[in-house]
């Protein structure tokens, strides 16, 4: 089952042809800044991003390869720590 | 406060042209991600509206499938005209060719219901890349 940081639809595009979804929706909020490389989108339809901008509570993004998030860092994230 | 949400300013597209919408889960066109894209529209633009991909000529089938759809292993198929009859418009907002399915009257529940229940089909998609985790 694939690990979602960052529930999106990933049909919405904003103006520049980037995806967008809600901060809050983020699994670890903490971890959504400027250049992080996540897995945005829905268990059926889902991406690596990276996040080129967060403002007023939205996550802007751009869907990239794995080969490329591979570059960006390691693919392999401890999971987040449970409430 | 809402965005200023660019709209193209172009000719509609004709009643034949076909809209595609990428399926995020297992059940189809689900009312609830329906809802969930609508009220996230609203929030960043104001108006209720369902993001879409029309083809034509500059952008078919086969292109969107390996570029806009390609992370959807399914996605709905609507026609301009199905979509019409069920008084639903499209906008054509952002970069070609992004569309937002809107209700006229901007309600919520009429759009999620009239764009469930307009008369579509669900394709699986042959270009989806699955990429490993």
């Amino acid at each position: 089952m694939i690990y979602i940081d960052l529930p999106a639809d990933l049909n919405l595009e904003d103006d520049e042809g980037r995806n967008i979804a809600r901060l809050t929706d983020a699994v670890a909020q903490d971890t959504i800044a400027l250049g992080a490389v996540l897995v945005a989108g829905a268990p059926r339809a889902w991406s690596w991003a990276v996040v080129e901008d967060v403002d007023s509570g939205f996550v802007y993004f751009r869907q990239i390869s794995a080969q490329d998030a591979a570059r960006r860092g390691p693919l392999v994230k401890p999971l987040p720590q449970s409430a | 406060m809402a965005r200023t949400r660019a709209f193209r300013d172009e000719p509609p597209p004709g009643p034949v042209e076909l809209v595609f919408r990428g399926i995020l889960g297992d059940t189809g066109l689900d009312p609830g991600d329906l809802r969930q894209a609508a009220l996230l529209n609203h929030e960043l633009y104001g108006f209720y509206g369902v993001s879409a991909w029309v083809s034509d000529l500059a952008f078919p089938r086969e292109l969107l499938e390996s570029t806009k759809l390609v992370k959807f292993e399914r996605y709905a198929e609507f026609t301009v005209a199905g979509l019409a009859e069920s008084r639903l418009q499209l906008w054509a907002t952002g970069q070609r060719p992004h569309y937002d399915v809107v209700y006229e009257g901007n309600d919520l529940e009429s759009l999620v219901a009239r764009l469930a229940a307009a008369p579509h089909r669900i394709v699986d998609n042959p270009s989806v890349d699955r990429e490993e985790h």
